[in-house]
């Protein structure tokens, strides 16, 4: 069976046209001559570019649906969690993938490292056990999954004790920068206040380090959402506990923050 | 006071997860089950094995939520991944052929594609499908709506259109190959 395989058997291999022991015959050659493969696969994708786009319903089996979700989450930057981890170099546009530079995968599954990687290198989880009734539910997290990109200009530029406004798409608000510390290990920290301009929107304290290069939320805590202003942070013994834990040296003078954030503001690497 | 560590919550995004447990999928992704169907029956069309199929499919899923910034938006989604199946499955049959020791699809397609190529050129806005067709004697119109849209067999094109079956093949696979040219699908990757 060496004889020149016609367009026609093609198209019909393609179009399912053929006996079944034909069609297994001829699709055995196709899969030995990539040439031949290559013109089947024309057939192929011809005709499914012209199909009913909604003419398939059929379920999907759910390892495949895993192995995207896998794969999906192993992006770095389109996970749900990378926005609110990040700071501004993930919160940005995805860079452009060049293939060229992707590794070489060794199997199916994207490594689950990457994927542990992303909740292992997020929050340090400060948690002090007794104190913690609750959670700040969807609306805290996504405040702060909106006002990221805001936060991490704020927390680059803004001297303490400064109120400045975030909106993203239909949210806004507002972020007063409350102190600055710096942990034992130099590690610079900023603690604020996050508020949404929507009703509901609650108040949060938080806590964002400078780790690597990027802004990271460290602490999260809800703050009264009375606007009789922010109480300062030897008021709050949870962001006190979470900086003296961490042996910070108390909140940072004014002309030595305006020198580090002048630093920060240095282009980096 | 409430303390939290955000991982814990921190998957309860905006958008609403299709079926199925864990982190709400990207906008991306979600795009691409919706795909998943069609993308399956294509690579089936190809492979003509339910496995070897959906490792295709599993496997263009996977380059293309890779390369997604490679997509261009506003282009055809479905062209471009049917593009990455097409060379995914090509080069694994190059492969496949020149080393020779497996049979199994997998472990050459795994190998295929560290050079860019199998992420399409293939750039196929919306109406490019119909303005293709809009060039193209109408006679070869028709039988491409009738097989490939209505999805009737050739012998019933055949009885429709009054001619004879060997006709509606010829006619059918110039149709086709007129349609890839104009649509810059015929340049081997």
């Amino acid at each position: 069976m060496t004889s020149a395989v016609s367009d026609e058997m093609l198209l019909a291999l393609a179009d399912g046209e053929l006996e079944k022991a034909t069609a297994d015959a001829l699709h055995a050659r196709v899969m030995a001559e990539p040439e031949l493969a290559e013109r089947f696969a024309l057939f192929v994708e011809s005709r499914a570019l012209l199909e009913d786009a909604g003419s398939s319903d059929q379920a999907v089996p759910p390892h495949l649906l895993a192995a995207i979700r896998a794969a999906d989450g192993a992006r770095p930057g389109r996970h749900g969690l990378a926005v609110i981890e990040g700071g501004a170099t993930l919160a940005a546009p995805a860079p452009a993938v060049s293939p060229r530079s992707l590794p070489r995968r060794t199997g199916w599954q994207l490594p689950l490292a990457a994927c542990l990687a992303l909740l292992i290198g997020g929050i340090a989880g400060y948690r002090i056990g007794s104190e913690t009734p609750g959670n700040p539910g969807p609306s805290g997290v996504a405040l702060f999954q909106s006002a990221r990109a805001a936060l991490d200009a704020a927390l680059g530029s803004s001297a303490s004790g400064s109120t400045t406004s975030w909106s993203h798409g239909a949210a806004g608000g507002s972020i007063t920068l409350v102190s600055s510390h710096r942990l034992g290990d130099g590690t610079l920290c900023r603690e604020y206040t996050l508020a949404g301009a929507a009703q509901g929107d609650d108040r949060w304290k938080g806590i964002d380090c400078r780790i690597k290069g990027r802004w990271r939320t460290e602490l999260v805590i809800a703050a009264p959402s009375s606007e009789d202003g922010y109480r300062p942070a030897s008021g709050d013994s949870a962001a006190d506990a979470f900086l003296q834990d961490r042996n910070a040296e108390g909140p940072l003078a004014p002309a030595a923050e305006a020198e580090l954030l002048k630093a920060l503001a240095q282009p980096k690497r | 006071m409430d303390i939290v560590q955000l991982h814990m919550t921190a998957s309860t995004g905006p958008k609403a997860a299709p079926a199925g447990a864990g982190p709400p999928l990207s906008a991306f992704a979600s795009e691409l089950v919706a795909l998943l169907p069609r993308l399956r029956r294509f690579a089936l069309s190809l492979t003509r094995s339910a496995s070897e199929a959906d490792d295709l499919a599993q496997a263009t899923c996977e380059r293309a939520l890779k390369a997604q910034a490679l997509w261009q938006p506003g282009t055809r989604l479905d062209a471009w991944l049917f593009r990455i199946a097409r060379n995914l499955w090509i080069d694994s049959l190059r492969k496949r052929r020149s080393e020779g020791q497996s049979e199994a699809l997998e472990d050459h397609l795994d190998l295929a594609g560290e050079d860019g190529r199998h992420v399409g050129d293939v750039a196929l806005t919306v109406d490019s499908v119909q303005q293709a067709l809009g060039a193209m004697p109408s006679a070869h119109r028709e039988l491409l709506m009738m097989v490939c849209v209505d999805g009737k067999s050739y012998r019933e094109a055949s009885q429709q259109l009054s001619i004879p079956l060997g006709t509606v093949m010829s006619r059918l696979s110039r149709a086709r190959q007129g349609l890839a040219a104009k649509l810059g699908m015929d340049k081997t990757s």
